[in-house]
């Protein structure tokens, strides 16, 4: 049977600085963009472009005890740089990888009386991708 | 995961039996959904029913984690005995997480309560109680 052009997120694994994070989380979204400079002359119509340099924005949300726990909280302290992994079938040979260097910029708790506490946790990238778009698990 | 759900009546069940001041008003008489009738066909009050109103599984992470809402009210023949039943009810159980093998209860309060009268065959039957929401994830 052919693969699903449709997926879901429960088989993703995340793994950050060599600790899987993704055992209870909900959200994972990583966004890449590439830096435009405008070469637009006066006289012209359309508005043109050069490219410039890639960048990548990144954030999880996940669940947590609250309390000092040395793959999450420990882990995802601001300012933290190390390599994040997410594998989003699944870590299987031949299945999608993407891996880059990644720095903890934001790390967001709030509290509601009656919902339960997701921790966010976003930042960006640093470097070139270890594991861009298209590499596979080997 | 049918399993969560024979546990948190377990559970319930449980809890309420351990409440001194509850037992004082309605013996050991706390039943699941319906009450048992005796050879003679008659069901003694007051006593404590309990019934599932909506159960969830989240699913919005790879751990198992669900929500569910149980009714639990006490049934009795005048006003004074079903209000002082639910309270005892409430405090056998506001705040107070069940023991659910396998899960760890984490949020368990009371949300809505629930008030009715039903007259039958020359008896009217009160009912005082509140419906409880309740969080579980996997232990």
């Amino acid at each position: 049977m052919a693969e699903a052009n449709r997926y879901t997120g429960k088989n993703v694994t995340i793994v950050f600085d060599g600790v899987t994070i993704s055992n209870d989380y909900s959200e994972l979204s990583i966004e890449r963009s590439i830096g435009l400079a405008e070469k637009t002359a006066g006289a012209d119509d359309d508005a043109s472009y050069n490219t410039t340099y890639r960048s990548s924005r990144w954030s999880l949300k996940l669940f947590n005890t609250g309390e000092a726990d040395a793959s999450i909280r420990t882990k995802l302290k601001v300012g933290t740089t190390a390599l994040l992994t997410v594998y989003p079938k699944g870590n299987t040979t031949g299945r999608p990888v993407l891996s880059f260097t990644a720095i903890v910029e934001n790390y967001k708790d709030m509290w509601k009386f009656n919902d339960n506490t997701a921790t966010e946790v976003s930042g960006v990238s640093t470097g070139a991708w270890a594991s861009d778009i298209d590499a596979l698990v080997s | 995961m049918p399993d969560l759900f024979a546990g948190i009546e377990r559970g319930i069940t449980q809890r309420l039996l351990a409440s001194a001041e509850l037992l004082s008003i309605v013996g050991e008489r706390i039943y699941a959904d319906i009450a048992p009738e005796d050879p003679h066909g008659n069901v003694n009050y007051p006593l404590v029913l309990f019934s599932q109103v909506m159960g969830d599984y989240s699913n919005d992470s790879p751990r198992d984690n669900a929500t569910c809402r149980y009714r639990v009210v006490c049934v009795a023949t005048d006003t004074a005995t079903a209000v002082r039943g639910a309270e005892a009810v409430f405090n056998a159980l506001q705040d107070k997480p069940l023991d659910v093998p396998g899960w760890a209860c984490y949020w368990i309060r009371a949300d809505k309560a629930f008030a009715r009268a039903e007259r039958e065959e020359k008896t009217t039957y009160f009912r005082r109680g509140a419906d409880y929401f309740m969080r579980f994830d996997r232990a």
